[in-house]
């Protein structure tokens, strides 16, 4: 049936010419080709705003302890510089003690730690970071994800109770 | 297993990519064109390496992107449908002397760009002399001289 379409079209449009057009199927191409490009600037406004990371809808804030803020993005990429920013209420000389989960620690490569830990100490649930601050305090975890995916895992600051988090690393 | 399945979303991006953009994108390519492709080999190429950037790694992808090359021309060869959604048809744009705009503005043609054709390989001076001018599939407009 498509064949007796196509052949219809092909001997009305361009009797004289040997060639292989066939107008509905190419408007069909045309409707296809607009929806993509619809589909690439919706991929560029997810980009822009973030879906992939990098952006304002990515960004996430939760508190993981008194007082202990955790700013990051929700969604990341594989193998690019992500941040986890800690921001603590301390008073000088306070002691901030940020407690991180195995699996995010086994799924990413640590980049730097500002500023380095005082200590660190393993448990079976992660690893125990100890930070001696002056306010105004923070602590940048810089991290990169090595694999692609939902990353689960649990974060808490002092003896607060583990705050479970999810991140989508884009491939 | 990686480096196969990065050159395999890398390559079917790319041809979805260019499929989508039309005939005329890079049929005739410029100065400016030139460096946008250098450009995009440039952006892959880090997706493609990751972190391994051994000769051992170049010459697997370059194995396996030429290796899908073989193979889709294998499958468009084999099967036509696949040979006419990924490299589109011919399309008439002007026919005796008549340029067919709807078709032309579809596809991003000028009469300009029908008639620099027409001077380049027929030698033609007007639109009255084309009897059929035909995009084809690869970009290029071909010009049938009225006899």
């Amino acid at each position: 049936m498509v064949k007796e379409v196509e052949m219809a079209t092909r001997t009305r449009n361009t009797p004289a010419l040997d060639i292989d057009e066939s107008l509905p199927l190419q408007e069909r191409s045309w409707r296809i080709r607009n929806a993509a490009w619809l589909a690439m600037v919706l991929v560029l406004g997810a980009g822009v705003t973030g879906l992939f990371g990098r952006g304002p809808l990515a960004a996430a804030e939760v508190t993981v302890g008194p007082g202990v803020t955790l700013e990051y993005d929700r969604w990341a990429r594989k193998r690019a510089p992500l941040l986890l920013r800690f921001r603590a209420a301390t008073s000088p000389g306070d002691t901030l003690r940020i407690h991180v989960g195995w699996p995010l620690i086994r799924s990413v490569r640590v980049l730097d730690i500002e500023p380095h830990p005082e200590g660190s100490a393993a448990d079976p649930a992660g690893v125990e970071y100890r930070f001696s601050l002056q306010p105004p305090a923070g602590v940048d975890f810089l991290i990169q994800p090595e694999s692609a995916g939902r990353l689960r895992f649990s974060i808490r600051a002092g003896s607060a109770a583990p705050v479970p988090l999810t991140l989508l690393i884009w491939p | 297993m990686g480096f196969l399945i990065r050159a395999a979303v890398v390559y079917l991006g790319l041809t979805m990519l260019f499929r989508v953009a039309g005939k005329r994108t890079l049929a005739q390519i410029t100065p400016f064109d030139l460096v946008l492709l250098l450009i995009i080999s440039e952006t892959v190429q880090q997706a493609l390496l990751a972190d391994d950037q051994s000769v051992t790694n170049a010459l697997l992808l370059v194995i396996a992107l030429i290796g899908m090359d073989i193979l889709l021309s294998v499958l468009k060869q084999r099967w036509r449908w696949l040979d006419r959604v990924l490299d589109d048809r011919p399309l008439v744009i002007v026919r005796d002397g008549q340029p067919l705009r709807d078709r032309m503005n579809q596809e991003r043609v000028s009469e300009d760009d029908v008639m620099a054709s027409a001077r380049l390989h027929q030698g033609i001076r007007t639109m009255d002399e084309i009897a059929y001018a035909v995009l084809e599939s690869d970009g290029h407009i071909s010009v049938i001289p009225r006899r």
